[in-house]
């Protein structure tokens, strides 16, 4: 039985599983070390792991808030940003202009090269920032990701000419996206976190090595899919935002893939929601969003609001004001301010919880609203469920009114119509069953919820992307992942031929990846961008412009919906 | 994170799924590039920029500005109905104060279709500002309304629905008609009877630049909006004007048109014509938009051009400084003029034109009748008769009850109505009554009306 282990490292504790596709073996909790991430992953690790089953031991994976910790605290190294801009948006409006050298070439929207590069003013900036001690680059031209070579030109001569240079992140490799400002500031974090990863990748690699596990490792990214440690290092800006993903994840392999569902996570001060279409979680339509920059990070689609068991409950001129803030712990659990876990104790919904202490909680609310514990605690429950329930409707509605550029899609709009709620969250038990009553859908509530996130790291599949920009009128297609652009010379291509390119890029890039053998991309990998148009000049046409994106959909590579929480599993065979 | 200090809307809809034919200018690849440009530069992520999704609208939106003939459903594709449908959303973001000005950015044209519309001309078949303007005044209760149309080519077909509108103030600079489709758009055309004055067309030289037409903005436009006070203001942005445009020769650049919309602050911008679709429209949307939204533009360049490519001769200069001097004129004294030597002493003011239809080729022949009330715009009565290439000859009567309509021309009207329907003689009669909202027709209509 092949396992795997799971490890969650989030803002208060690391959970680690041991899992299968029989079910979780081991489970841990440990505190993270905030100051230590390293050291909480082997803990967590060394709680779960069984030398005994080394030999069944398939992979690792680990979702970290190591890149997002680092961003979002300013915590990184600074770096040099040569930026091919050309004409267009002033480039003080760009993100981290204030580190940026503007280098004369450009490429257009086609991806013809309008200006070629001077070497030299790329020598002047790069040795500007060296003089600053500033060792690290991002690269990044307008339109590089439809035109790779201005960007790698760049990088072979500072690599020719610059042994102090410890790293170069080109735009066009860590994301493939239109939207230059996106990329710029995607390829400056990746390069501003390289460090850090690298050395958490490497000690993690040193310190399984002396442990004797020759398991690849994985980690999780924020689309919900894993990469291994070593594409990792060079990509390391993909991982932000695991958090949400795994928590994602763990609810797909706990319940399954659905057709339409919301993915609640309550947790004690906010609850997340995602979206599910088609047994798979919704992306971020341009890219993630972290600490205020705009990045093309694929990520998945997660809304936060402010309400969770621990909302502190008030009365404000004869109102119920649930939230925003959390001022504590339930008062059942030692706090001081009612909250809706208090709510639910008092209805005798909360186990190992005195009923009497919370309806002591509530009291003063019940006075002032002037009505019974009784009713104020089914108030605070109902209206608590009822925000999240608008929060989901409000997201749907959101998710429904996307910009569309065809009349056909206009047409035939995108109708999201749920129907089902999922759970996950201490307070979830209580409070899905009423959120999905005012959807009027169907509820599921996950279980293990503890540790639902471990195991979401556990079962994610590898993802990943290609993109291939045909355009047959000036004889070139480029694949941006893959800093690939060739001629394809008079050749009369078409889309088909574009897609099998793509399917073929996203399969070797995935395949490379020890670790998921067994995963069949004929299912897997899916299209989600297929764009033809004619190129016609003077009432003739003259070429087509195709583009073919195809990616590795997050999803799970093990269900566990049927395994039942106590069920623990003898793994030992 | 920049925030653009103006809040702007964006709608853009380039009907990636349609065309007049495959290799038609109005295709399919038309908004590509402005596409690939307006997202590579990250336009659309500036907080304060907000992009709204498409609408389609309805026939009878289209029936307030228009007498479709034989009917809406008969000249209108799906994509007609979501370009008009993506102005009117833009102007709800506008009028419900969401935003401070909009831009739709849509396909196809609209400002060559007449108030009687057969078909296509010019690429057009609906007039996507004027159903849009019309619904701004049913919805919002707003009257006053100014259109400054500078696509290349003159806007006839918006010229003519607000002819006889003393309302609609429209201003239309365009290429001189002796040298450029349509044809017309000359400075004797100044409106009808009732609305002398609240049309003035610009025709300018080829080869005018930025420099002739912001003159024009600053010594024509800017202080006849200043005197007429209209409470929306649009900006049909044809960019055909565009030094790169195939289909015209005039020399305006990206930065110019930015300028000219600094200048304009107008509330809704509509894309009109422009085909030069990878020299000129990624960089002119570029730079409009960053106009708009209050944004430096001063960047935005087109990769070919050099100071030199667009210099205006001062010829030129001179042309355009005459013209705006006739126009400040006639303007000043729109309300002094004798209109009985314009219009005739006659009880109606006559008028004949000849309208050919490129795209459907056919030729629209039309006898029109303004009543000359002393206390409305008067009814119109229009006599068309159609000689189509493609499909049978056909005649058309209209009677239209304009919107601030006395009641005796209301009256009048309706019985010229009720008499055509008894006489007959023609294949369709139509009323258009915008007082009471009845669109009709004899025979009666086949699709049903919301």
């Amino acid at each position: 039985m092949p396992l795997t282990i799971g490890i969650d490292v989030g803002g208060t504790n690391t959970d680690a599983v041991l899992v299968s596709a029989r079910g979780v073996h081991k489970k841990a909790k440990i505190p993270t070390i905030k100051d230590n991430l390293l050291q909480s992953v082997l803990e967590a690790l060394e709680a779960v792991y069984d030398p005994h089953s080394e030999k069944n031991l398939e992979r690792i994976c680990i979702s970290t808030t190591l890149t997002t910790n680092s961003i979002v605290e300013e915590n990184y190294d600074k770096v040099g940003l040569l930026c091919l801009p050309g004409p267009g948006l002033h480039p003080k409006y760009l993100p981290f202009h204030e580190s940026m050298e503007i280098l004369p070439g450009y490429v257009d929207h086609r991806g013809r090269i309008v200006k070629d590069l001077n070497p030299n003013t790329v020598r002047q900036a790069v040795e500007k920032f060296l003089k600053k001690d500033i060792k690290r680059f991002a690269v990044v031209g307008k339109f590089s990701n439809r035109n790779p070579e201005l960007e790698m030109k760049i990088h072979d001569l500072i690599i020719g000419e610059y042994s102090d240079v410890k790293h170069i992140s080109l735009g066009h490799r860590v994301t493939s996206r239109i939207g230059f400002p996106r990329r710029i500031a995607t390829a400056y974090l990746n390069a501003a976190v390289y460090r850090k990863h690298k050395e958490f990748a490497d000690a993690v690699e040193n310190a399984l090595g002396s442990k004797g596990i020759t398991a690849p490792v994985f980690i999780l990214k924020g689309d919900g899919g894993t990469i291994n440690l070593e594409a990792s290092r060079r990509l390391c800006v993909h991982t932000i935002l695991s958090g949400p993903a795994a928590s994602i994840m763990g609810q797909i392999t706990l319940t399954g893939e659905h057709p339409a569902a919301a993915l609640i996570d309550i947790g004690g001060t906010t609850t997340d929601i995602a979206i599910m279409l088609n047994g798979s979680p919704v992306f971020e339509r341009s890219g993630a969003e972290i600490s205020g920059y705009k990045t093309s990070v694929r990520a998945l689609y997660s809304r936060s609001i402010g309400i969770g068991g621990d909302s502190a409950v008030k009365v404000e001129n004869g109102v119920l004001q649930i939230g925003p803030h959390r001022e504590g712990p339930a008062v059942i659990f030692g706090g001081n301010t009612p909250t809706p876990t208090d709510a639910a104790a008092a209805l005798g919904k909360v186990p190992c919880a005195d009923p009497k202490v919370a309806k002591e909680a509530l009291k003063p609310l019940a006075d002032s609203l002037n009505v019974t514990i009784k009713k104020t605690a089914e108030l605070i429950i109902e209206e608590t469920a009822q925000s999240i329930a608008n929060a989901v409707k409000n997201i749907v509605v959101s998710l429904s009114n996307r910009p569309v550029y065809t009349v056909k899609e206009v047409l035939e709009p995108l109708v999201i119509e749920l129907q089902k709620l999922i759970g996950i969250g201490g307070p979830s038990p209580v409070l899905t069953p009423l959120v999905a009553e005012k959807l009027g859908i169907d509820y599921e509530i996950a279980p293990v919820h503890q540790v639902a996130n471990a195991v979401g790291a556990a079962a994610a599949r590898p993802t990943t992307v290609a993109t291939v920009h045909c355009d047959t009128s000036t004889g070139y297609y480029s694949i941006s992942e893959l800093g690939i652009k060739k001629e394809i010379g008079k050749k009369n291509w078409n889309i088909d031929k574009v897609t099998a390119i793509a399917k073929k890029a996203v399969e070797k890039r995935a395949r490379s990846r020890t670790g998921y053998q067994d995963i069949d991309f004929s299912r897997e990998v899916e299209i989600t961008t297929h764009e033809e148009f004619n190129v016609v000049r003077g009432f003739q046409t003259v070429g087509k412009i195709m583009e073919v994106k195809a990616q590795i959909k997050p999803g799970a590579v093990f269900s566990l919906t049927h395994w039942k929480e106590g069920e623990e599993n003898d793994h030992s065979s | 994170m920049i925030t653009a200090p103006k809040k702007t809307g964006i709608l853009f809809f380039p009907a990636f799924d349609w065309a007049i034919s495959p290799d038609h200018p109005e295709r399919e690849e038309r908004l590509l590039y402005t596409r690939d440009q307006i997202f590579e530069e990250g336009l659309l992520d500036i907080e304060g920029i907000i992009e709204y999704p498409p609408r389609i609208t309805n026939y009878a939106n289209l029936l307030r500005a228009h007498i479709c003939v034989p009917g809406p459903e008969e000249i209108t594709t799906e994509s007609h109905l979501i370009s008009a449908g993506g102005c009117n959303v833009i102007a709800d973001a506008v009028l419900n104060q969401e935003i401070q000005s909009g831009f739709a950015i849509v396909r196809p044209p609209g400002h060559h279709a007449m108030r009687i519309t057969h078909g296509s001309r010019g690429f057009c078949n609906i007039n996507i500002e004027s159903v849009m303007v019309e619904y701004i005044r049913k919805k919002y209760n707003i009257k006053r309304i100014a259109i400054v149309d500078t696509d290349a080519h003159h806007a006839d077909g918006t010229q003519d629905i607000y002819y006889n509108d003393p309302d609609v103030l429209h201003i239309s600079i365009h290429q001189d008609g002796r040298t450029l489709f349509p044809g017309t758009g000359f400075i004797g055309e100044a409106g009808g009877p009732a609305a002398y004055g609240t049309t003035l067309n610009v025709p300018v030289p080829p080869h005018t630049s930025d420099e002739g037409l912001l003159y024009i903005m600053n010594n024509l436009v800017l202080p006849v909006l200043n005197e007429f006070k209209p409470e929306i203001v649009i900006n049909a942005a044809g960019q055909d004007n565009h030094y790169s445009d195939p289909l015209t020769n005039m020399n305006i650049s990206a930065r110019g048109y930015a300028k000219l919309n600094e200048l304009l602050k107008p509330d809704i911008v509509v894309l009109e014509g422009g085909y030069s679709i990878e020299g000129a429209l990624p960089y002119v949307n570029t730079g409009i938009i960053l106009a708009l939204a209050g944004l430096d533009y001063s960047h935005v360049l087109e990769p070919d051009l050099t100071a030199d490519k667009i210099k205006q001769s001062p010829k030129i200069t001179e042309d355009i400084k005459k013209t705006v001097d006739q126009l400040l004129l006639l303007f000043s004294n729109r309300t002094r003029i004798d209109l009985n030597k314009i219009f005739g002493k006659g009880e109606f003011y006559h008028r004949t034109r000849r309208i050919f239809y490129d795209t459907d080729n056919l030729l629209d022949e039309q006898k029109e009748q303004i009543y000359r009330c002393d206390n409305c715009s008067g009814y119109r009565l229009v006599h068309s008769w159609v000689n189509s290439f493609n499909k049978s000859n056909y005649t058309t009567y209209v009677v239209i009850i304009p919107r601030d309509a006395c009641p005796g021309c209301v009256k009048r009207a309706e019985e010229r109505w009720q008499e055509k329907q008894k006489s007959g003689g023609y294949d369709y009669i139509f009323l258009q009554d915008l007082v009471n909202e009845r669109y009709e027709r004899v025979p009666k209509y086949q699709v049903s009306l919301p």
